[in-house]
């Protein structure tokens, strides 16, 4: 295994285009995240720092992480690509490399990427958790599973990207189609299947995984401080039902992920190369 | 004593073409052979099942008299087709890729690199390197950790006289080092200067196998120049005995199986009045044992 790690290790760091798009990554959350979290709009009455309150910040932040996973799907499709379109693949097999090695190869930097949103995510919140004011004194962890589980939904992401890959071989068409998937392919393919089967779609479970905060729910919560309002509509507001809950999705996401494993496995094992 | 090679009954077809067909044949230790082949006769196809690149449909082939598994490769050091590298990373960083796997030392990255004489491009961006030079770094990571088999795919592809003749030499330094060395190439005049062996390929199957000192026996050659040339042809075209290797406007380069064969071209030519200004027989190139070969 180690041998693997090396080699990914040589051929990541040497990739000029690798560190560019993992800076536009690390840059474009980080910029994102703090401009938003300081921003003074107000919705009647509630301010957008609001979602940035110590037992909303985690799951803003996650929520916010997870527009960015794409990114991460396309470097390692550019990563894939490369050893395809350079026919590295097939040098490595015949230097004796197995083709069991050259996917866990992959997933090593899938994995590895996997714990930079980790580790991106926690930095970036505990950071807009001081400049917003929302800690005083130690920062809080409330919801904080939700940044595990991003880091979960982008391996999610970058397995499915390299099993793009896999099968249409080329980089580019490889990118454009996997991006069709998410836009337009799935979300067609969903609309016409009844509820609750069309919540079982791939990229709709793995996106759900870091569901958008609860607006309307903590709107109304404020609300109801300014305002008289009855707490049982206010609990039936923010329990209101967005599909599959948490730990289902989890599970049924890694599933997933194990599924786009197995079938990229599989291609690996019996192409030709 | 245990082939280095064993290839048994191996067919492979892409769609409705047969690239290889129950080709069988074996490779002893210290020997060169030489893969000859017109193109698309199954040369490559051969050296990628062989190198686990591409699945038979059906056949077998083991090495060392083991069953292929991949780590049969870190024992052969392979050069398939065009040479293969990560462009943006160094000479040396490929060279770390290939030693890696083999757990070679660094030393034994600077010595490959040092055999093929590339020291001074050690730390120069591959896509820096002309098509000489990547094919000579390609030679070079075949040769990290001393692997016993050599496999070359057209190994002087894209090199001047100067970097041909250097790549001989190093074949026959690896060969004199006990090496076993298989090579594919349509430099037939480099394979017969390096080869021990050779195997003739047409369609995937094997036409021609053997020595290349008996395989070169097994024919002669006669070059007539006549002023009837084309009376000279019909005698040719109208005896299976011979057959045409080259014409051209004086003459024509024949091959004939035996003595024989020669003493009736002579009688039919006296036959038909034709006076041969060149009667040379001679001992056959090995590509023209190839021509004849292939053009059963």
């Amino acid at each position: 295994m180690k041998h693997i790690l090396r080699t990914e290790w040589i051929k990541t760091k040497g990739f000029s285009t690798f560190w560019t798009l993992l800076g536009l990554h690390s840059i474009l959350f980080i910029v994102f995240v703090l401009i938003v979290s300081q921003l003074n709009i107000q919705l009647q009455g509630v301010t957008i720092a609001r979602f940035f309150a110590p037992e909303h910040l985690w799951q803003t932040t996650a929520w916010l992480a997870s527009w960015f996973n794409l990114i991460l799907a396309i470097i390692i499709a550019v990563l894939t690509g490369n050893e395809l379109s350079f026919s590295t693949f097939r040098k490595m097999i015949v230097e004796g490399y197995s083709r069991f090695e050259l996917m866990l190869g992959k997933l090593f930097l899938s994995a590895a990427l996997s714990v930079y949103v980790f580790i991106i995510v926690t930095i970036t919140g505990i950071a807009v958790g001081y400049f917003s004011g929302a800690w005083t004194t130690l920062p809080t962890f409330i919801h904080f599973k939700y940044t595990l589980i991003i880091a979960i939904q982008a391996l999610a992401y970058m397995v499915l990207a390299i099993t793009f890959v896999m099968i249409f071989r080329s980089t580019a068409l490889s990118i454009i189609l996997y991006l069709l998937y998410f836009a337009l392919i799935e979300p067609i393919i969903r609309f016409f299947f009844n509820s609750p089967w069309d919540s079982y779609f791939p990229v709709k479970i793995i996106s759900n995984l870091t569901p958008m905060p609860n607006f309307l729910g903590i709107i109304a919560e404020d609300l109801q401080q300014l305002q008289s309002i009855d707490p049982n509509t206010l609990v039936q507001v923010q329990n209101a039902p967005t599909g599959v809950t948490l730990l289902p999705s989890v599970l049924i996401a890694i599933a997933y992920t194990l599924i786009f494993i197995g079938v990229s496995t599989l291609i690996f094992k019996r192409r030709d190369f | 004593m245990v082939p280095i090679l064993s290839v048994d009954s191996l067919s492979k077809r892409y769609k409705n073409v047969s690239a290889l067909n129950k080709l069988s044949f074996n490779v002893n230790k210290g020997e060169v052979l030489g893969i000859l082949g017109p193109n698309g006769s199954g040369k490559t196809t051969l050296l990628s099942i062989i190198l686990g690149v591409r699945k038979a449909c059906s056949g077998t082939f083991n090495w060392f008299g083991e069953n292929y598994t991949h780590n049969i490769n870190k024992r052969i050091g392979a050069l398939l087709e065009v040479p293969y590298f990560y462009p943006y990373l160094s000479v040396k960083r490929n060279m770390e890729i290939t030693a890696i796997n083999r757990n070679c030392t660094t030393d034994e990255i600077y010595q490959a690199i040092e055999q093929v004489e590339l020291t001074e491009k050690l730390n120069h961006p591959v896509y820096t390197l002309s098509l000489g030079m990547k094919q000579r770094l390609a030679i070079a990571q075949t040769l990290v950790g001393n692997p016993p088999v050599l496999v070359f795919d057209e190994p002087t592809n894209g090199l001047d006289p100067e970097g041909i003749a250097f790549v001989r030499r190093l074949i026959r330094q690896q060969h004199e080092n006990g090496k076993t060395i298989i090579i594919a190439s349509h430099n037939l005049d480099e394979i017969q200067r390096v080869c021990t062996h050779v195997i003739i390929l047409k369609n995937g199957q094997s036409i021609a196998n053997g020595k290349v000192d008996e395989l070169l026996k097994l024919k002669q050659i006669v070059q007539v120049e006549t002023d009837k040339v084309e009376g000279l042809k019909a005698i040719v075209a109208n005896n299976p005995n011979f057959k045409i290797i080259d014409s051209y406007s004086e003459g024509i380069t024949i091959s004939v199986a035996d003595n024989e064969a020669i003493k009736l071209l002579n009688e039919q030519l006296t036959d038909k009045n034709i006076v041969p200004k060149l009667f040379e027989i001679r001992q056959p190139s090995l590509e023209e044992i190839f021509l004849d070969q292939v053009a059963k």
